[in-house]
């Protein structure tokens, strides 16, 4: 019969080299703590909705297309009881602490190599003729809008960029079911952002959706934003329609309508096959000014990138 | 702000591979993992403060582990044989079925013995950090490794009987 000792160095080397060295899906990963992702941002949107609504303060509750198409308002499972208490970082001054970074440049931890992101816009993609096979890829990433964050309103700052993800809604705002969406949507990528990271109730906020649509189906997908109408993402607030001038653009929509009390000025403008949805929340004066430049800012980048190149 | 796809590549796997050794059902260990970073990303301005966001990840991966299993933890039955998980347990004709059979066994611990093997074996964390962990003391850990390792030294002899 072996002795403690034995069975000690049995279990390590048995969890040394097996359960070290054991494969991991990276993109199941990835693609699934995308989804806890959504659900956490939309909790976060629910509560504050519902703290809105006692305080007659104002954030915005926004239903985004879930992976498996279906809504859900019901809270996740809390992943923040795992977190444990922060220990402050040491004020010796060779401490290696990760710094916060712009999309695309990860931080670095100490001792572990990151793999870097492309920081550039990328170059023209050859837009494919069909949606993809599987459900949960995109046909091209939408780089970063440098223009975009330059034109946000004084003060913004990211909080949420939910990578490369091709079931969005157009705008921000609408509400989405569990329909194939139709036309194709093919790629697209959200960013949130607002004055500070925290549940304050009357800070501005923006949230920007590009969605890059099946070649020649940009119009009509934008159709669907203009009448309301698609099947998939909606709005279900009563909107007032408004106009926005955005140069470059092929064709714009901007309205503006209250979720829960909060105002709500929105815009989107299309840029061939793409559409860029620019939404503030608790807007400021210049409200409608904002959604424009932001707007403007982000078609330039888009039209940049060459990714718009159809569709006109 | 971290890429989500960046802090995938960098704490992605181990932190599954953490999560596993950790879980009674290793394929819970995805489930949790997915939950830890989510939560990262979206507050990875508190993250980014604390010495070493490394090891903070470890520690919300096994307060996670933790978590799941407090409940069961307070009405546990140590050979409560309907807790026990349908794992085959491989013959140990090589030094590899060896060491999974070492590992089945493993998942058949009492939780908090388990958690705390894992912990002091593959983590490398000392017993201090153990009960802070598991909100209890160093002797609890000490003796939860203590019957941890004699219950499998048991299970080990038993298998070892049942095959002869």
């Amino acid at each position: 019969m072996p002795d403690d000792r034995d069975v000690e160095d049995l279990l390590r080397s048995a969890l040394e080299r097996d359960v070290r060295t054991g494969a991991v899906d990276e993109s199941a990963l990835t693609t699934g703590t995308r989804t806890r992702i959504r659900r956490l941002h939309r909790r976060r949107r629910v509560t504050w909705a519902v703290a809105t609504l006692a305080a007659l303060a104002a954030v915005p509750l926004t239903v985004q297309a879930l992976p498996d198409g279906a809504v859900r308002t019901r809270p996740a499972a809390s992943a923040t009881a795992t977190e444990p208490e922060p220990t402050a970082a040491t004020a010796d001054p060779t401490a290696s602490t990760p710094t916060a970074t712009p999309r695309g440049t990860p931080a670095t931890a100490p001792g572990v190599p990151m793999t870097p992101l492309p920081a550039a816009p990328l170059p023209a993609t050859p837009l494919p003729t069909t949606a993809p096979a599987d459900p949960d890829a995109v046909a091209y990433d939408v780089p970063d809008l440098p223009g975009l964050v330059a034109a946000l309103p004084a003060g913004q700052v990211l909080l949420l960029d939910l990578g490369q993800y091709a079931k969005n809604p157009t705008v921000s705002g609408q509400a989405c079911g569990g329909s194939e969406i139709e036309p194709p949507q093919i790629a697209g990528r959200q960013w949130g952002y607002a004055e500070e990271d925290s549940n304050r109730l009357d800070q501005t906020s923006v949230d920007v959706v590009v969605t890059g649509w099946a070649p020649g189906t940009g119009p009509g997908a934008f159709g669907h934003l203009v009448a309301n109408d698609s099947r998939t993402c909606g709005f279900s607030d009563d909107l007032t329609r408004r106009t926005v001038d955005v140069p470059g653009a092929d064709e714009t929509w901007a309205a503006r309508w209250q979720t829960d009390g909060t105002p709500v000025t929105a815009g989107a403008a299309r840029a061939g096959d793409l559409v860029v949805g620019v939404t503030v929340s608790n807007p400021g004066p210049e409200g409608d000014a904002d959604v424009a430049r932001v707007l403007t800012a982000a078609v330039a980048d888009l039209r940049g990138s060459g990714l718009a190149a159809t569709g006109s | 702000m971290w890429d989500l796809e960046s802090l995938v590549a960098w704490k992605g796997p181990q932190l599954v591979r953490l999560a596993r050794a950790l879980l009674r059902d290793p394929h819970q260990a995805e489930d949790v993992v997915q939950d830890v970073l989510a939560t990262c990303v979206l507050k990875w301005s508190r993250i980014e403060s604390v010495d070493d966001p490394s090891a903070y990840l470890n520690r919300m991966v096994v307060n996670a582990v933790t978590s799941l299993r407090r409940r069961p933890w307070r009405r546990e039955q140590v050979s409560d044989p309907a807790d026990l998980p349908d794992l085959a347990v491989p013959d140990a004709a090589d030094e590899h079925a060896e060491r999974r059979r070492c590992l089945a066994l493993l998942r058949r611990l009492p939780d908090r013995q388990r958690v705390t093997l894992v912990l002091r074996l593959y983590e490398g964390m000392p017993d201090e950090e153990i009960a802070d962990l598991l909100d209890c003391s160093t002797v609890t850990v000490r003796s939860n490794a203590h019957r941890g390792l004699a219950t499998l030294r048991r299970l080990i002899a038993e298998e070892g009987t049942d095959r002869a």
